[in-house]
């Protein structure tokens, strides 16, 4: 693949896309409005390399990643209405427990372990969709083990200390969430 | 490649059940042919994916309501200065306040001179 300033997008689709994917798998997405949602926020740091805006020096690239998947996120909200995603908690648990985490053609039920897993999956996305801003964002970015607490107090434009106390109370809230659907 | 932050065993345990998921082969192609065209010139844009037909429909809409909204404020703010103007005019004729406070007659037309010639030549006094 050609690359813009240098960068090999190849690379790029390695590292950021499986991180933006659970992004948005995280977010509520169904699996394939996932995908477009990466492909998009892929497209757009591609459109900022040709103009000469993307700087690796001024910031991570993976910061300038989520930082554009949030928009790209809101964009959808706005599109759809965030309301929609987590404003019926019965719903956003059917929706989660059918459809994000698995790939096309996956069998949820190949294996019981597997499918635990699974379960408990959709029920912490449940639980994180439940939180209020910016704790929910803080925990979607947190999915990405690679995103400094910096870089996500960076994203959000808050301070690293608001960010880590969210993450504290949000700990305390998600395991509560966890117990109560347990 | 960044480094991992700094773990928080509870955290991580956490949120381990989103980690297994991996795109498939076929999203990371379909991502790369996104890319690749991007880098060549254009790409197609997924979150408004509208055909360029439907694209100049919106162009021609959006020029039209802008054109006409700017043509009702013009119509709009040119009446209220013409309004303006002759309210301004009118003022001007009948509401000249003299010095003592009390507002002048309106100046004489030409009928009033004509009234007024035809007064003298009656008998001067009108009678």
């Amino acid at each position: 693949m050609r690359t813009v300033d240098g960068i090999d997008w190849n690379e790029v689709v390695e590292d950021l896309g499986p991180a933006l994917l659970r992004y948005f798998l995280a977010a509520g997405f169904a699996r394939a409005s996932a995908s477009d949602g990466v492909q998009e926020t892929l497209l757009r740091l591609v459109r900022l390399a040709k103009e000469g805006e993307y700087d690796p020096n001024r910031g991570s690239p993976r910061m300038l990643a989520f930082g554009i998947a949030r928009l790209v996120k809101h964009e959808f909200y706005r599109k759809v209405g965030e309301h929609d995603l987590y404003g019926d908690a019965k719903e956003f648990a059917d929706r989660a427990d059918s459809v994000s985490a698995f790939a096309p053609g996956e069998s949820a039920a190949s294996s019981d372990a597997l499918f635990a897993e699974r379960q408990s999956a959709a029920r912490l996305r449940e639980v994180i969709g439940m939180l209020e801003y910016p704790v929910r964002e803080i925990f979607f970015l947190l999915i990405d083990e690679e995103l400094k607490l910096e870089e996500i107090a960076g994203i959000l434009s808050i301070p690293v200390g608001t960010v880590k106390s969210h993450v504290h109370r949000g700990k305390e809230k998600i395991k509560l969430g966890l117990k109560e659907k347990v | 490649m960044t480094k991992k932050r700094e773990t928080d065993p509870e955290l991580e345990q956490l949120l381990r059940a989103y980690r297994d998921v991996q795109p498939t082969s076929d999203e990371k192609e379909k991502w790369r042919a996104a890319i690749a065209q991007e880098v060549r010139g254009s790409a197609p844009i997924v979150a408004s994916a509208a055909s360029p037909r439907s694209n100049l429909y919106r162009l021609v809409v959006r020029t039209a309501i802008q054109v006409g909204v700017a043509a009702s404020l013009g119509f709009v703010i040119g009446a209220y200065f013409t309004e303006r103007r002759s309210e301004q005019g009118q003022a001007m004729l009948f509401s000249q306040t003299e010095p003592n406070g009390m507002t002048s007659r309106p100046p004489a037309t030409m009928d009033d001179e004509r009234e007024t010639v035809r007064v003298n030549l009656d008998g001067g006094d009108g009678r």
